[in-house]
């Protein structure tokens, strides 16, 4: 059992390890298996379950690292993504902490809600900053499937990383700031 | 007290970097920064390992479900393949004769050259836009601005390389526009990406205001493209548009190539030239 720096250098290093591996499945394997021409958006679905599971603070900082490195990824509009998943995140955990968030029609609801607010705010940022897309065409066109796609990944997402922090509880101790939501459940 | 401001400053200057990063990448920009190298060089071997899973997965999905249609199909690919002796010979007679009017006319071979096959490892993590990550790179001889192209015809251009990857930007991606022809009538066209990522569709406008364009229309790159080889199959209408006040007639085009199940492609190693504003990527 660890404490202190120790535990929290290994849990970065492994909030960080996991968001590699999600974008590598998101990018090279989902990406393989589509759903009318769209790919799940595993970044999002992991957000929303960090903000429910360990509060607003976690799923804000997991958002936008998440966010950032699929930007990167993307090549363009880098920052974008990472402010709105900072801001999915926050909000799922602010919400989590008022509702019985882990019941799994709850869960659900997060992440259909979640895939039409990100593709709305991203394609209005993007046409905010010059690029010109047609916004809602393309939301309309996106969103049933990515809902659908993220909904259904969700519901095998979110129990594994519920279980995944209580492993990780047990083993790894951190001084846990107050403000940091619903916790250890 | 005080650690609240702290906080509430904090975000304010993060969220003006990051604003000012959003701006900086929003247009097109030479080449990539370090650390998008890095983040490239890094994951590009856990993508080609996830890839190839998922590509063994899919054949093996796609044998199951053609089993029961094997018998008629092998009939059908062997009358095919007779077919396509045919046409190769016929071909072959054809661009060999070509060969020598060239020569005759002194005329330059058009932008070609010597192509590279690369395996294609990622898709691009945003669903707003259609980009591929291949597995060549600068070491490769790989440049931004290479065409990227299939055996069935035009996939897209490079846009991004690192030293062993490579960003090519697909033909129906809303930044991608390249010059065609008509095959069959020569009207010449321009072949522009949609924003429809549900849909592997580009749009082809006439150029020619009194030109018409029909359903079941080939078209090919044009002369105009400095990106294609010319002549190089791109897709085939699907769909014409009516006609409105003012604009020249306009159709949707189905890409030759299947590019949602892109697994090799190859990269044309010919010097980029520097491309027309129609062929510019925003």
């Amino acid at each position: 059992m660890r404490t202190g720096w120790q535990a929290y250098a290994i849990r970065t290093f492994l909030h960080g390890a996991f968001l590699i591996l999600l974008l590598v499945f998101e990018t090279s394997f989902f990406s393989v298996f589509p759903l009318r021409g769209v790919t799940p958006d595993l970044v999002l679905i992991a957000a929303i379950s960090v903000g429910v599971l360990r509060g607003y603070l976690s799923g804000a900082a997991f958002g936008f690292a998440g966010g950032m490195l699929a930007d990167i990824l993307t090549g363009r509009l880098i920052g974008l993504g990472a402010l709105i998943l900072a801001a999915v995140g926050a909000a799922a955990g602010s919400l989590g902490q008022r509702i019985e968030s882990e019941r799994i029609p709850v869960v659900l609801l997060f992440n259909v809600a979640g895939a039409a607010l990100y593709l709305s705010f991203y394609g209005a940022g993007a046409w905010a900053f010059g690029v010109h897309m047609p916004v809602w065409e393309g939301v309309a066109a996106l969103a049933p499937w990515l809902m659908a796609y993220n909904g259904a990944l969700s519901l095998l997402l979110h129990p594994f990383l519920r279980r995944a922090y209580r492993f990780l509880d047990a083993v790894y101790i951190v001084p846990r700031a107050p403000t940091s939501g619903v916790q250890g459940r | 007290m005080r650690h609240r401001g702290f906080v509430v400053i904090l975000i304010v200057a993060l969220l003006l970097i990051v604003s000012g990063v959003i701006f900086r990448t929003a247009t097109y920009r030479e080449g990539l920064t370090l650390p998008e190298q890095a983040v490239y060089e890094v994951v590009a071997p856990l993508q080609r390992a996830a890839n190839r899973v998922a590509s063994s997965l899919r054949s093996a999905l796609d044998s199951l479900k053609s089993w029961r249609t094997l018998n008629e199909e092998n009939a059908r690919l062997r009358e095919e393949v007779q077919a396509l002796r045919m046409e190769r010979d016929r071909l072959l007679e054809a661009g060999r004769q070509n060969e020598q009017l060239r020569q005759l006319l002194e005329l330059v071979e058009p932008a070609g050259g010597e192509l590279l096959a690369a395996e294609v490892i990622a898709r691009s993590p945003s669903n707003w836009l259609g980009s591929i990550t291949i597995s060549r790179g600068r070491v490769h001889g790989v440049a931004p601005g290479m065409a990227v192209v299939a055996p069935e015809g035009a996939v897209g251009k490079v846009r991004n390389v690192t030293e062993r990857t490579a960003e090519v930007v697909l033909i129906t991606d809303s930044r991608s526009a390249v010059g065609g022809r008509v095959r069959d009538r020569g009207h010449l066209v321009l072949v522009e990406g949609t924003s429809d990522p549900t849909e592997e569709r580009a749009t082809v406008r006439l150029l020619d205001w009194e030109a018409d364009l029909r359903v079941g229309d080939v078209v090919v790159a044009s002369e105009l493209s400095w990106i294609f080889p010319k002549g190089l199959p791109i897709g085939v209408v699907e769909q014409v548009h009516e006609r409105e006040s003012g604009l020249a007639p306009y159709g949707t085009l189905r890409p030759f190539v299947d590019l949602a199940r892109l697994e090799w492609v190859m990269v044309v190693l010919a010097e980029p030239i520097e491309a027309p504003w129609w062929e510019e990527t925003p």
